[in-house]
């Protein structure tokens, strides 16, 4: 957006195109909210809340209360403090994996897409048959055989992270680029980077945003998957571990007290999931103008 | 309600409003409209983009999306009997009845609403057989009547898939699929719009002689406007939401009094012009919105002789003369 | 006068079809010059050619065979671009604007930003507030007033009318010699059509460019054309040709004659309205022999001389008229149907 216009400041357009339609989308603001909460627990949390490490059996399963918003665990501890501590391991190697097969996936699926032809078909097969393979059974072995490094855990879960997206981003350049304008800016002369990355890029954000989102979501729920199945141990605050050791270790579903413990940081899962998605959704508004209500 | 129409009119519609629910506000798609529907003849609805044709023909038919809200008015349907009733108070067991039976539809882009999966013969067996009648011969002989009334050859036409024949062609076996059932009143929304000139020509035809045949009442809702001239006997011009002008054909086109229908009919350029020595001329401004229409008069803001009360009043109807009735400022001075 | 675009005896034919390859044709040896400072037409039905002939002019889309010269340079012969450095440096001044304002502009880019790259590409030397005034002209030029009122609006904003005007604008934005208007009004609320027109009849005589007028509707293409040539399109033929008001008053072609015949028009007369097809001979039993000639089927002067007909081959019906017919001169006299149910 340039600021052609003397009576606006830059500023100004930037929140009338960008902020503005988030803010006043519901799930934007939940989604933001959510959002904020994870990035400020993983960064600034573990310096203002302690890790409680001691073990203190009366206080064994305790239940949800304003001194402890999460309960306690199976010795006794705070959970809330472990899954703050925890949360950096659990955002940050997904949300590297998810950066990384995001990038190489929409490179590739933009220049297939463009090109088209064989480029474009020789992708497909690749991705199609990379997305047939079940990811999860294939990630819990591969984890179990391959060094237990956060590196090794990033690099297993972008092999499946990009194929979806560059499939995706490559099926809706390829019709894009048919679309009366593009032959319009084909007609006028401006140039293939010109038309890749700024007449047809804006149409693809949304999908990266939301692919993002759930690439993310879906990279989070893997690695607390398979350090919850004890096949790859990391550390002892990763979530999936502290699951781990609830459920099988101290067998607490067959605790009433316990379940309800674990069934609140399930919860807590999921309603970050949503969080993440509701904001990608909302994204939705701010690449694509007739979706907003306001105007 | 057994309000009594008078002999010569078949539906007459009384200060109907509609409106839809948008993400953006109320589209104010019918707004007051007066509308009376001679018996026995053919009748224009004459409206651009914008004007809400559509939406007034969905009304009456009570065929509207969810987000549609009737706000208020009547529409006055006579049947055989002599009876009215009030389609927009009829249940939806009595809108089924009469739909088909009385009241026959043909949207825009009906060709496109026959069963790809069912061929020609099997349509009208379907229609036939639906509303009582098994028998062969007389099946057989009512499918003929009305293929030879649309010009279609059976042998060439029956045994086909509806994606077989042109589109043209189509549109005359929707034609005779809604004639079938002999309805009283046939309303045609914008028939002649997806076809090249022959085939209009031909459809033109059509209709006409459908309706000297059966003398039925027939509503054409259109943008075309030299059809209307050839085919109809009257016109209700439509400009956003409401009737601003209706007369017969004949007088309209002779002496529009509406600026908007002047206009109108001046600016739609024809190869007559070039034997009668005419130029068209532009209707200035933009089409309104139904959104946030104008205030008053809502022609106001494109319309050369627009003065005050114009701006802040919408102008009653009035019988400038005999069955010639404007919605004007410039006619409705006193009242 | 100098000849901005012209394409020799150009074809295109599509191939379809997985196993068994059919060949369709849409443009059939065409023929066709345009000058500066003309506004000529091209009619036609769906299916006629119309539009691929625009877009062979254009450079949008190759022919299969025969020529296509800008400003007397030879871009396209026999289907291959010989002259790739003209063709790529020059392919801005010979513009395309679709029917479709809807899909026609990008949805996700206000005015200003569907007109700056345009201006910003092919006047690198301005800086932005002299792009302002430049974007601020053309919406002037195009009649999007008041300029900054638009400046900042989507497309979904914009009526169909309002959409056009933009897509023009941005084409006069790379400065074209030649527009190619492919059925701009067909979209367009009737009462505004001629508008537009008149707004391509302002655009040629200010900028001194050539416009060519593509519609089925054949009274607004007589309009835009007056006495600058018309082209008959049927079946990916040219079927007649000369200028818009002659050929209105004196068809030649059969097909033409009854497209005139067959029109609707407003009569002010009482009497029988409805009139019958004319021109056209439809349920036939005449034996129609083999023949190129793409009216042959409909035609009620077919005969078997017809089978000698050529592509690309006229005959000449007036000075600069012509006629594909092989009967051209021959033919009884005519006046179209309607002529009787005009009063005054």
């Amino acid at each position: 957006m340039t600021s052609y216009r003397s009576s606006k400041s830059r500023l100004k357009l930037i929140y009338l195109d960008f902020v503005r339609p988030v803010i006043l989308s519901g799930r934007g603001v939940l989604g933001i909210a959510i959002i904020v909460s994870m990035i400020f627990m993983a960064t600034l949390g573990p310096e203002l809340i302690p890790l409680d490490t001691g073990v203190k059996p009366q206080m064994k399963w305790c239940q949800p209360s304003l001194e402890h918003p999460l309960g306690c665990d199976y010795l006794g501890r705070d959970l809330f403090s472990l899954v703050v501590h925890g949360s950096r391991e659990v955002f940050l190697i997904p949300f590297c994996a998810t950066l990384i097969g995001v990038v190489v996936g929409l490179s590739i699926g933009l220049l297939a897409g463009y090109i088209g032809g064989l480029a474009r078909r020789a992708l497909t097969s690749v991705t199609d048959t990379w997305l047939t393979i079940p990811s999860f059974p294939v990630i819990f072995i591969l984890a179990y055989a391959l060094p237990k490094s956060p590196v090794s855990i990033i690099l297993l879960l972008t092999l499946f992270s990009w194929p979806g997206l560059a499939r995706a981003v490559a099926a809706e350049v390829s019709s894009l680029k048919r679309r009366d304008y593009i032959e319009a800016c084909v007609n006028l002369g401006l140039g293939r980077g010109y038309i890749l990355f700024r007449e047809i890029g804006p149409h693809i954000l949304p999908f990266v945003a939301i692919n993002f989102a759930s690439v993310f979501v879906a990279n989070m729920t893997s690695l607390i998957g398979i350090v919850l199945l004890g096949v790859a141990p990391l550390n002892p605050t990763n979530w999936g571990y502290l699951l781990n050791q609830m459920i099988f270790t101290y067998k607490g579903l067959l605790l009433a007290n316990a379940s309800v413990v674990i069934v609140l940081m399930i919860l807590m899962l999921v309603f970050i999931k949503l969080g993440v998605v509701f904001f990608a959704q909302s994204l939705e508004e701010v690449f694509n103008p007739r979706l907003r209500r306001y105007e | 309600m057994s309000e009594k129409l008078d002999k010569n009119q078949k539906l007459v519609i009384r200060d109907l409003r509609m409106e839809y629910l948008v993400r953006e506000g109320t589209v104010k798609a019918v707004n007051g409209v007066n509308l009376t529907i001679p018996e026995g003849r053919i009748t224009a609805i004459v409206g651009e983009s914008g004007s809400g044709k559509t939406s007034l023909v969905e009304t009456f038919l009570k065929i509207l999306p969810k987000n549609a809200r009737i706000r208020s008015g009547k529409a006055l349907l006579k049947l055989s009997n002599g009876t009215a009733v009030d389609l927009i108070e009829a249940s939806d067991s009595l809108m089924r009845k009469l739909r088909g039976r009385v009241v026959g539809y043909i949207p825009q882009g009906a060709q496109n609403s026959l069963n790809p999966v069912l061929t020609i013969e099997q349509h009208f067996l379907e229609t036939l057989r639906e509303h009582g009648t098994h028998s062969k011969e007389a099946i057989e002989e009512r499918v003929r009547a009305m293929l030879s009334l649309v010009r279609l050859d059976p042998e060439v036409v029956l045994k086909k898939y509806p994606h077989e024949l042109s589109g043209g062609m189509k549109q005359r076996v929707v034609i005779a699929l809604t004639m079938l059932l002999q309805p009283e009143l046939v309303v045609l929304d914008e028939p002649t719009s997806a076809l090249d000139i022959f085939s209009q020509r031909v459809l033109l035809n059509i209709l006409y002689k459908i309706q000297s045949t059966y003398k039925n009442t027939m509503v054409l809702i259109t943008h075309d406007i030299p059809i209307v001239s050839e085919l109809t006997d009257r016109v209700a011009v439509l400009y956003a939401g409401a009737i601003v002008e209706s007369a017969d054909t004949y007088e309209v086109f002779k002496e529009p009094i509406h600026p908007y229908t002047s206009m109108l009919i001046s600016a739609i350029p024809s190869v007559v012009d070039v034997y009668l020595k005419r130029v068209p001329k532009p209707v200035p401004g933009e089409p309104p919105s139904l959104l946030n229409p104008p205030p008053g008069c809502r022609f106001h803001p494109r319309c050369p002789h627009a003065f005050e009360k114009c701006r802040l009043k919408e102008p009653p109807t009035v019988e400038v003369h005999s069955g010639h009735f404007v919605s004007c400022w410039l006619y409705a001075e006193g009242v | 006068m100098k000849r901005v675009v012209a394409v020799e005896k150009v074809s295109k034919t599509y191939s379809r079809g997985l196993f068994k390859k059919r060949l369709i044709s849409a443009v059939q040896s065409a023929s066709l010059e345009v000058s500066s400072g003309e506004l000529i037409s091209i009619v036609g039905e769906s299916g006629s050619g119309k539009t691929t002939l625009g877009k062979l002019m254009t450079g949008l889309v190759l022919p299969s065979s025969g020529r296509l010269i800008w400003r007397d340079v030879d871009v396209i012969k026999n289907g291959r671009i010989v002259n790739r450095e003209f063709y790529s440096s020059n392919r801005h001044r010979y513009v395309y604007v679709h029917q479709d304002p809807y899909s026609a502009l990008n949805p996700s880019k206000n005015v200003w930003d569907t007109l700056n790259p345009v201006i910003s590409k092919y006047k690198k030397h301005l800086g932005t507030s002299d792009k302002y005034k430049t974007v601020i002209e053309l919406l002037e030029e195009v009649g999007l007033v008041p300029a900054d009122y638009f400046i900042d609006k989507y497309p979904h904003h914009l009526s169909g009318g309002m959409r056009q005007r933009l897509a023009l604008a941005r084409a006069l934005a790379a400065d074209p010699h030649f527009i190619v208007a492919d059925e701009i009004v067909s979209m367009v609320d009737p009462s505004i059509r001629i508008s537009l027109v008149n707004l391509l009849k302002d655009i040629v005589k200010a900028r001194n460019i050539s416009v060519v007028f593509i519609s089925h509707d054949l009274g607004i293409s007589i309009y835009a054309a007056e006495n600058n040539f018309m082209y008959v399109m049927l079946n990916g033929v040219v079927v007649e040709y000369g200028p818009a008001y002659e050929i209105a008053y004196s068809p030649e072609h059969p097909y033409t004659r009854a497209l005139i015949s067959n029109t609707s028009v407003p009569l002010p007369s009482r009497e029988k309205r409805v009139r019958e097809l004319d021109g056209v001979a439809v349920e036939d039993s005449k034996p129609r022999p083999n023949t190129l000639c793409p009216f042959a089927s409909l035609c009620p002067f077919v005969d078997s001389e017809c089978s000698s007909f050529e592509l690309g081959f006229y005959l000449k019906a007036g000075a600069k008229h012509f006629s594909a017919c092989l009967k051209t001169g021959k033919l009884p006299k005519w006046k179209p149907s309607w002529l009787q149910t005009l009063s005054g």
